[in-house]
């Protein structure tokens, strides 16, 4: 079973933003993030064939993750900066402003399934955590999104 | 904290993070045309090599001279001429070894890719259905099906927008339907078409067709008959317009909206009789040996029999990703299929698989992970189970050098042969045959 190429460009049309957030979040270079993902999409046309089962969108992430790895020479790990830097919000100020209140581990998680848009498996991996203590963060860092903006409508 | 406030803090946060510019598709697609320019760089420079190094009368007539089948370390002999099969190439229609036919159109299916069967012969061998393709190879275009008459020597459309075909004498022809016929590469909005349809059934060549599937349309590929069962591949989409209704896998279809998923990722080979199919099943955690080959009655999904993967690794410790690869073949006892530039044949009995064979294809260039050789989709010539054929591709990806060749093996006295070579690989190359079984009336 192999991808079609235009199912590549769906994904991409549809996770270009996470993925370079992402990327950005690991390696804090956000022309790197670029590149990265662009490369790592190109490889994912080339390579279709060797796509087996699962899930396309899981598979290509992994090509973007080691071209990003490439392109830092290897070094791979989150750079809080530039989560910090990340966490920011047009869109809806008030709750960038709750989330970068959380604890580190927490504000970590939420950044990587909703800026980043990854799976459970992949903050998980990112993370060196079980997909279950990412489930617990992400409830937990809801538990207090919804105090810290509950508490700021009364504060107001 | 209610259920419905969580529920309108997850939405809020679905939303929070900014727009971000940049996404460029087509700079994405001159990538990876750049890559691929270096690695024909290198393949032009290997071929360089070659034609050096061997001379040319030797390079030019037959392949035979410088392809090599190999068993272990052991070199397979060549004889003298093996048998003719039925082949398109490009817009020929081959049979012992000669064109015997102009096709209206040549054989294309750039969105099946070349490993399907794409040149399905009738169950009484009258007619071949094969794939082609109207419009721009790299634009807009509509998958098309069409069927040549042997007899009446009749090339006339079968249907536009369609694609993957299977052929059964008494359950008729069924293929994948496209809602949209033509497919365009950068749709504005919406479903890509071509790609995206429902099956349909017909019982003949002038019946009217019933749709199989149901629900929103999906990527579904028709693979073949498996007894009175249509064996059906339905891949993920990730087209949030385009959820089927079925979860990606392989599918025994037993009439319109009859399923009943099969314990396989993919399906590879059909029993002569059609009640058992050999397919690869991943496993998970995923990694290496994490998949395996297995023996499934289709009547109700039993795995009968596994075979994992780390057996073919230790036959084949060079390749990279050894796996059991499709489409495969089945006759009497045996199963061939192939991975990478190997031909493996599988014995396979009542609960029982075990690799029998591996044939490599030694080529006097080094092996590229890209670009070949590669050995594809294996089929019994006759009803024996010891003649088989397979299409071996080098440089597949290149459009003006690289080549196709078709090579015989008799799989019990270990001699293969390899066919002339077919170039440009640009018009594809395909053994005309059936997949679906049984072709003949109990």
């Amino acid at each position: 079973m192999t991808l079609a190429p235009v199912e590549i460009e769906a994904i991409y049309q549809r996770r270009y933003a996470g993925f370079r957030r992402a990327v950005r979040a690991l390696t804090g270079d956000d022309q790197l993030a670029h590149d990265a993902v662009q490369e790592g999409f190109a490889q994912a046309l080339r390579k279709r064939g060797q796509f087996r089962a699962g899930s396309p969108e899981a598979w290509i992430w992994r090509i973007v993750l080691r071209k990003a790895s490439d392109l830092r020479r290897g070094e791979h790990r989150l750079v809080p900066a530039a989560i910090e830097r990340e966490i920011s919000s047009e869109q809806d100020p008030e709750l960038a402003d709750a989330i970068r209140k959380l604890p580190p581990r927490r504000r970590l998680v939420v950044f990587l399934r909703y800026y980043a848009d990854l799976p459970y498996a992949e903050i998980a991996r990112l993370c060196g955590i079980s997909e279950g203590t990412v489930g617990a963060a992400l409830a937990a860092a809801h538990a207090d999104l919804a105090d810290s903006l509950a508490s700021e409508e009364v504060d107001a | 904290m209610t259920l419905s406030d969580d529920h309108s803090l997850v939405g809020r946060l679905e939303r929070v993070a900014d727009p971000i510019e940049g996404a460029d598709w087509l700079d994405v697609r001159r990538r990876a045309r750049r890559s691929r320019l270096g690695a024909l760089a290198l393949v032009a420079a290997a071929l360089l090599t070659l034609a050096v190094a061997i001379p040319a009368s030797g390079l030019d007539a037959k392949v035979a001279e410088w392809l090599r089948i190999s068993e272990g370390d052991d070199v397979v002999p060549t004889p003298a001429r093996g048998p003719a099969i039925s082949f398109v190439y490009g817009d020929r229609l081959h049979a012992g070894g000669k064109p015997v036919a102009r096709l209206r159109a040549s054989r294309l299916a750039p969105l099946l890719g070349t490993k399907p069967p794409l040149a399905v012969s009738s169950p009484d061998g009258r007619y071949v259905v094969y794939h082609t393709w109207a419009g721009r190879l790299r634009g807009a275009g509509a998958p098309t099906l069409r069927v040549y008459d042997r007899r009446t020597k009749r090339d006339r459309l079968l249907e536009r927008g369609a694609q993957s075909f299977a052929w059964h004498p008494r359950r008729g022809l069924a293929y994948m339907r496209a809602t949209k016929p033509v497919y365009r590469p950068e749709p504005p909005r919406g479903l890509p078409g071509g790609g995206y349809g429902h099956v349909v059934v017909r019982p003949s060549l002038e019946g009217a067709a019933v749709r199989w599937t149901h629900g929103p349309p999906g990527q579904y590929q028709v693979l073949g008959w498996a007894g009175p069962d249509l064996l059906v591949a339905v891949a993920g989409s990730n087209l949030q317009v385009a959820q089927p209704s079925l979860a990606p896998g392989v599918y025994a279809f037993a009439g319109p909206r009859r399923n009943r998923r099969l314990p396989m990722a993919d399906a590879l080979a059909i029993s002569p009789d059609g009640r058992r199919i050999v397919g690869a099943a991943s496993l998970e955690p995923a990694g290496p040996g994490s998949s395996e080959l297995r023996l499934v009655r289709v009547r109700d999904g039993r795995v009968l029999a596994t075979l994992g993967r780390r057996a073919l690794a230790r036959l084949l410790p060079d390749q990279e990703f050894p796996r059991f690869d499709g489409p495969g073949a089945w006759a009497g006892k045996r199963v061939v299929l192939t991975s990478a530039d190997a031909i493996v044949v599988v014995a396979v009995g009542a609960r029982r698989l075990a690799i029998e064979r591996v044939f490599r294809v030694r080529l006097p260039i080094e092996r590229n992970r890209y670009l070949g050789p590669w050995a594809y989709a294996p089929v019994f010539i006759g009803r024996s189970s010891n003649l088989v054929a397979v299409r071996i591709d080098l440089a597949r990806r290149d459009e003006t050098s690289g080549f196709s060749v078709f090579v015989t093996c008799e799989i019990d006295v270990r001699t293969c042969r390899g066919g002339r070579r077919l170039s440009p690989p640009t018009r594809w190359a395909a053994i005309v045959h059936n997949p679906s079984r049984p072709l003949r009336h109990p």
